[in-house]
């Protein structure tokens, strides 16, 4: 009976426990009350309850269901290019081949610049007539002064590209370090028995990390949209709001247009959705450890 | 000795008690600290430079935060609408003046009008009005924009152009002339989605071909964004960008357009009048000598050139309101906006007197034969549309979401008549959420 012993514990617990209310289950709370309400910050005294007003007002705007759709290709494309591209090269990383350790340093790099810096970086890169992409293509006899920023296709690959990069290194490493906790004998076993590398990786390596995987993607998906910085200074957004997510288009709302109830709105809503998609993964993973401390 | 010592330290303390009353008298705000949020404009720069003549004046001390454009906009909403009193002194958007003087956020200058050497009556009176809500004065305007056509005569000449165009249709026409025979781009123009980027050019195609935001401001607010004149009007400015535009028209910004006329990359643009001084900038520009000038180009309509005003505004949580609505008086001061223009390229002036100053005509009178750039600048304020921004505190929400639209006929993505249509919707929701609509 765990619940029993702990009991005396909660006194211990409290401080922790309301200090994370306050940071976490708090400002979700007031979100939620800014959204309910009429908030003209230029015209003090005008703010009234306005109930759901401003959600029914959500699916009448298509700027709004466009950052919807961006929202969906800026989470689910580069977090699936990140954990194939973070997997593949943990795997090539393991080998120990020779160079692979100041690799590791290398890999990190993008995880540790800042993005803002690393929007300036691909910006500078791409700029037309310009830039190093500019450069490669004079160098190697190619025209490749493409503006690429000023057609929605191409501005929006530039993001996940950009994404891919500042992402991949750090799921890299998180696989990398669970496919080192593995044994070898069980690849030494399947080396025996005929597998080549790529088979030994399917059947041993992809099922025994899976439930990495899993909590990696969870937790990319989270944070997917933490390349806010990213988009502002690469594309503001555009073109023709191509690379406008869900968190931008909110922020343009409270400091752009001052409507903080709208914005509050819209984070709230993006909120109740994501943790719609991640709870069930979330809560397995609760699950997986408690019964994993339990053993 | 000790009598002759005493006597001497009480003559100095009295001295220096006299000195410091009669320093109090002329330095009036002596101690007082001003912080002015603002742009980093050539005006601003400019006033900064000269600022430790008015430190030195009164005694007070000035503090400039200068931003890029958007970002002083945007933190000019977030200091005003939260009551900061962090800033005395803020840039302001003639078209920004309804949404914060409705709630009292801004301070009246009303002062300015009782003092009689500053004389008010000597600023446009249009950009005056501008600045007026409710028949209360609340900032004074610096900037008087609005834009001119700028044309290199000598490499329009050889192609058999030898006149500005008469409307955006005829600049079209022109443009394909050219591309004929071999000269493209021919022009450059702001793509960037917001009031102050391709809002600013699409609105005076627009309106010269008779179209407007709403049906009848402010009686009926309907918007009309969709309309036959509207859709003809995003027409012609996709095509001019997308045609005959410089590569990258679709996030350029006036600094583009300005480098593309300045280094002699296009013959031809219709850009800000206050970016001439750049634009003939002796040390960059390749240009200077060659350039005519002109109104921009109308429509079916008649000429809508456009027009909005630029000026300092007086926080109402200011614990500084005199000195800073003295400062903001001598900054506009008519000395001081004549010297700024004379040491900078600064030339969107509100001041009628230093339009007609010899010295200002000799610094800025632009004229290489083609066209002379005060009175294209003045032709062009004339026919300015006070109404060209709605001076309605939803406006720039409403225009960045028709230059959404805008981006998406340029890009492919959608018709004119499609893209309109979308954002007419958006807007009519707006409107309806501002209380303008039922």
């Amino acid at each position: 009976m765990p619940g029993k012993t702990n009991r005396g514990l909660w006194p211990l617990i409290m401080p922790t426990f309301l200090a994370l209310v306050a940071i976490t289950v708090l400002p979700i709370l007031v979100t939620l009350g800014i959204s309910l309400f009429y908030v003209d910050l230029t015209m003090p005294g005008m703010t009234r309850f306005a109930g759901l007003e401003n959600y029914f007002e959500l699916f009448q705007d298509s700027r709004f269901l466009n950052s919807l759709t961006v929202t969906a290709k800026l989470i689910f494309i580069p977090v699936a290019l990140q954990i194939v591209i973070g997997l593949l090269l943990a795997m090539v990383l393991k080998e120990k081949l020779p160079g692979t350790g100041w690799m590791r340093m290398a890999f990190l790099l993008p995880a540790v610049i800042p993005p803002a810096v690393s929007g300036l970086v691909w910006k500078l890169f791409i700029v037309p007539g310009a830039g190093g992409l500019s450069y490669l293509g004079h160098v190697i006899g190619v025209d490749l002064s493409l503006d690429l920023l000023s057609m929605p296709g191409s501005a929006l690959t530039l993001v996940i590209v950009t994404s891919v990069w500042v992402g991949t290194p750090f799921v890299a490493l998180l696989m990398l370090s669970a496919l080192e906790s593995l044994g070898e004998e069980q690849y030494e076993a399947a080396r025996i028995d005929g597998a080549s590398w790529f088979q030994a990786h399917w059947h041993i390596s992809l099922p025994e990390i899976r439930p990495v995987i899993l909590t990696v993607a969870v937790f990319r998906i989270l944070e997917a949209l933490a390349i806010f910085p990213i988009i502002f200074v690469l594309t503001g957004g555009g073109p023709a709001g191509a690379t406008e997510p869900i968190n931008y288009y909110a922020y343009v709302n409270g400091f752009e247009y001052l409507r903080v109830d709208y914005a509050a709105t819209i984070i709230f809503f993006f909120f109740v959705v994501m943790m719609g998609i991640c709870s069930p993964f979330l809560i397995n993973i609760a699950r997986r450890e408690s019964s994993e401390e339990a053993r | 000795m000790k009598r002759f010592v005493n006597r001497l330290a009480t003559g100095v303390a009295f001295a220096a008690l006299t000195a410091g009353v009669a320093s109090a008298q002329d330095k009036p705000y002596e101690g007082v600290t001003l912080r002015v949020l603002s742009t980093q404009q050539p005006w601003d720069t400019a006033v900064e430079a000269m600022i430790d003549e008015y430190e030195e004046e009164t005694g007070a001390r000035v503090v400039f935060d200068l931003y890029a454009f958007g970002q002083a906009v945007q933190k000019v909403g977030v200091e005003l609408s939260t009551g900061s009193s962090a800033y005395d002194v803020f840039f302001l958007e003639a078209s920004d003046v309804p949404r914060y003087a409705a709630g009292g956020r801004l301070a009246p200058l009303s002062v300015m009008a009782a003092d009689a050497d500053y004389d008010a009556e000597d600023l446009i009176a249009s950009t005056r009005e501008a600045f007026t809500y409710d028949g209360e004065i609340y900032g004074v305007p610096y900037f008087a924009a609005t834009q001119l056509y700028y044309w290199n005569a000598e490499q329009l000449s050889e192609a058999g152009v030898d006149a500005p165009p008469a409307t955006f249709e005829d600049m079209l026409a022109m443009c394909e002339t050219l591309k004929e025979k071999g000269i493209a781009p021919c022009t450059a123009l702001r793509g960037k989605p917001n009031t102050s980027e391709n809002i600013w050019y699409w609105t005076q195609i627009m309106l010269g071909e008779g179209g407007h935001w709403v049906a009848d401001f402010p009686n009926d607010m309907t918007p009309t964004v969709n309309s036959p004149e509207a859709v003809r009007a995003a027409e012609i400015y996709a095509e001019l960008l997308t045609e005959h535009g410089i590569p990258g028209s679709v996030s350029a910004g006036y600094d583009d357009v300005v480098v593309a006329i300045q280094q002699g990359n296009v013959p031809m643009v219709v850009e800000g009048a206050p970016l001439a001084g750049r634009i003939l900038d002796p040390e960059l520009s390749k240009v200077s000598g060659k350039l005519g000038f002109a109104p921009p180009p109308g429509g079916s309509a008649g000429l809508q050139a456009p027009f909005t005003a630029q000026g300092w505004a007086v926080g109402a949580a200011s614990r500084n309101l005199e000195a800073a609505q003295d400062f903001v008086l001598w900054a506009t001061s008519k000395e001081t906006v004549k010297a700024v223009t004379l040491n900078s390229p600064f030339v969107a002036v509100t001041r009628d007197s230093v339009w007609e100053d010899p010295d200002f005509i000799e610094a800025h009178g632009y004229d290489f034969g083609n066209g002379s750039f005060t009175e294209a600048y003045a032709e062009a304020l004339a026919a300015g549309d006070p109404l060209y921004r709605l001076p309605i505190p939803e406006f720039r929400s409403m225009g960045d979401r028709v230059g959404l639209a805008l981006q998406e006929i340029v890009t492919g993505e959608a018709s004119a008549q499609e893209a309109l249509d979308e954002a007419q919707e958006d807007v009519t929701r707006i409107l309806k959420r501002g209380g303008y609509l039922d």
